[in-house]
């Protein structure tokens, strides 16, 4: 068995790489111009992903290997086992939340509600984004206070908000189950660790995707009737008028940088956002740029759901944010009219594609193990 | 409508001659130049053109761009590049010729395209097929390249959110790379990518020597982003140099309407009756 350090692997020695042996048993498309058939399941289950991060990531995502950042590793047996995890509910401390009751598959891996609800029924603070496309994240959180995926995977167990877990309680939980601690030994060459159970969660993470859109196929595909003339027009005013493209730029529309939109402004104070991080008085209020991707599916919208719909956001875009101190200087007043603002959310609607596993093809909701559909 | 009045436009190409001979011909308006030497048979060998682009008329002023975004970065004003001129003498202008045979594409290239003060730079570069191009860049805002295959489809799209970051991408298809900036919508450059060898861009002299061609007639191709494209037929003579003097004919390029980013004319656009309805 050998893994790879995504971070650390790129040129064309993986670019060369044979996909004959790659596990990919159904995508419905792949990179734009490169129709290739679907692939004959791998000889070798613990084949590196890594050449499929290059040539088999969905239409519209422009992504290379050097893209993937942090310690996470792409190995299929890390990433079964990161699945396992994700949807084991001992993670947390009362053996009845996992992952995905914040991160439910079939909201794109968001939970519908304005804030999260931890593990005691308490509030978390902000609401909960997708984790769609976050594997060439720069910055996760709303705040950006992790750097990679195998990080942020960590916070949520161990926050006394949101999962409640300890070390200990995760050691005395998976250390007893002889199968987890054959599959950690498998994997990493050690028994159950909480640590290594966020890489194995990270590594899961990151083979979920989303593209092939409408979208991804109008553009990146040239199928004129992909999209329809509101979501053409939409595009338009998306990266002229609108300005969107100011901050939701490249294939997953977001920087990874962080602005303030006036969001949770209440008149007289922000709350802290990437302050937080930085002690920078700069970032007072700023949060990170969140993906448009499957945005038709992640209501309610901003880092606090304050927003419940997408019209919501547009009309809130359209009268340039919220004043206040430290506002975005690009934020400012659209003066677009409601036909304007019906294009633009055909556009981000358009923008809502099937959810892929890079490692097996489509993400078949209820299919925990991964398989192909 | 910019393309018909191009093809107008550049309505001399006035001389080629075979430089060991010294000759010089001209030729009538929009015609094709008869070849200097005409042999009934392509000889065998290899030879050279050099190509000389020049503007009859006045060189216009660069047009000016009114930024609209980051302007404490990139300055409230700046002038387009579209059309850059010495002395008479057409810089970034694309020549390319036919080779008429099948040909290896030679060997990729690493080509750079930077960012520097909310310009691409260079303006217009030739490579062939499988060549890499470095996106870097050297501003201290986002920038994000979005590469258009021959105005058809997208086949990059990458964001550099500082300084010094650079991506590398691919030119995995022969055609015309357009690179916009989505952010930036002034941002432009062009890449030309071939599937043969015979290709290069003017340079502030505005010429370009291409070297290696197969002897016989051949047909040279000179592109320029807003003057237009020109088809001329030449013959290449082994072991010589053939050199060519191609003019077009000055624009007002304040006119010239570029295609914003991503904005093809395919793209349905909204009725200005309809927008105006909705607005009251």
């Amino acid at each position: 068995m050998h893994a790879i350090d995504l971070a650390r692997n790129n040129g064309p020695a993986l670019l060369g790489a044979s996909l004959a042996v790659v596990a990919v048993v159904v995508f419905a498309a792949i990179r734009a111009g490169s129709p290739q058939a679907a692939s004959a399941p791998s000889a070798d289950p613990n084949r590196s992903l890594t050449p499929l991060l290059v040539d088999r990531v969905p239409l519209g995502l422009d992504w290379e290997p050097a893209s993937y950042r942090g310690r996470t590793t792409i190995e299929p047996a890390t990433v079964a086992l990161g699945e396992r995890l994700f949807f084991d509910p001992r993670l947390s401390r009362s053996g009845q939340m996992t992952c995905a009751t914040c991160h439910q598959p079939e909201r794109a891996f968001t939970d519908g509600r304005a804030l999260g609800r931890g593990d005691s029924g308490e509030l978390v603070g902000r609401n909960a984004p997708t984790i769609l496309n976050r594997g060439t994240g720069t910055h996760q959180f709303w705040d950006g206070r992790a750097e990679d995926l195998a990080a942020q995977a960590l916070g949520p167990m161990l926050s006394e908000v949101e999962m409640g877990l300890t070390h200990e309680l995760f050691s005395e939980r998976f250390g007893s189950d002889p199968e987890m601690v054959r599959e950690f030994r498998e994997v990493f060459g050690s028994g159950p660790d909480l640590e290594l159970a966020a890489r194995a969660i990270a590594a899961f993470e990151a083979t979920l995707v989303t593209a092939n859109s409408p979208f991804d196929r109008f553009e990146w595909g040239g199928e004129r009737e992909a999209l329809s003339e509101a979501a053409q027009r939409g595009l338009r005013l998306f990266r002229q008028e609108a300005g969107c493209t100011t901050c939701h730029t490249g294939t997953n529309f977001t920087d990874e940088l962080f602005h303030n939109l006036g969001v949770g402004f209440d008149g007289t104070s922000s709350r802290p956002g990437r302050f937080a991080v930085t002690g920078d008085h700069d970032d007072l209020g700023r949060y990170k740029t969140p993906t448009l991707r499957n945005v038709e599916l992640t209501a309610p919208y901003m880092h606090d759901g304050s927003l419940e719909t997408l019209d919501d956001v547009l009309t809130f875009y359209n009268e340039g944010g919220r004043a206040n101190p430290n506002l975005d200087p690009e934020l400012r007043p659209l003066d677009l009219s409601p036909a304007q603002l019906e294009d633009l959310r055909a556009f981000l609607e358009s923008l809502t594609g099937p959810v892929f596993r890079l490692d097996s093809g489509l993400f078949r909701e209820g299919a925990r193990d991964g398989h192909a559909d | 409508m910019q393309t018909e009045r191009n093809r107008v436009a550049a309505r001399a190409l006035v001389a080629l001659a075979t430089m060991a001979a010294g000759l010089v011909v001209g030729c009538g308006a929009g015609d094709a130049v008869e070849p200097a030497v005409v042999r009934a048979e392509a000889p065998l060998g290899r030879g050279s053109l050099r190509c000389e682009v020049r503007l009859v008329g006045e060189a216009p002023d660069a047009p000016l761009i009114v930024a609209d975004k980051n302007v404490e970065h990139c300055g409230a004003e700046l002038r387009d590049p579209v059309l850059r001129v010495q002395g008479g003498r057409i810089a970034d202008a694309v020549v390319s010729v036919d080779p008429g045979e099948q040909v290896a594409a030679g060997e990729a290239l690493h080509l750079d395209l930077r960012s520097a003060g909310c310009l691409l730079e260079p303006r217009v570069q030739t490579a062939p097929v499988g060549s890499r191009l470095l996106l870097t860049n050297r501003d201290n805002i986002t920038h994000n390249p979005h590469g258009w295959l021959d105005g058809e489809r997208t086949v990059f799209n990458v964001t550099l959110v500082d300084e010094g970051v650079s991506l590398e991408r691919t030119l995995r298809d022969a055609g015309v790379y357009r690179i916009d900036c989505d952010t930036h919508s002034w941002m432009r450059a062009f890449i030309h990518v071939f599937d043969h060898p015979f290709h290069g861009v003017t340079g502030s002299e505005g010429e370009v020597r291409i070297d290696g061609l197969p002897a016989g007639p051949r047909e040279v191709v000179i592109w320029h982003e807003v003057l237009g494209s020109r088809r001329i037929q030449v013959q290449i003579e082994p072991g010589r140099e053939t050199a060519v003097v191609v003019e077009f004919e000055a624009i007002d390029t304040r006119s010239v309407e570029l295609t914003p980013p991503g904005m093809e004319p395919w793209i349905a656009r909204m009725d200005p009756l309809e927008l105006q309805e909705d607005h009251n």
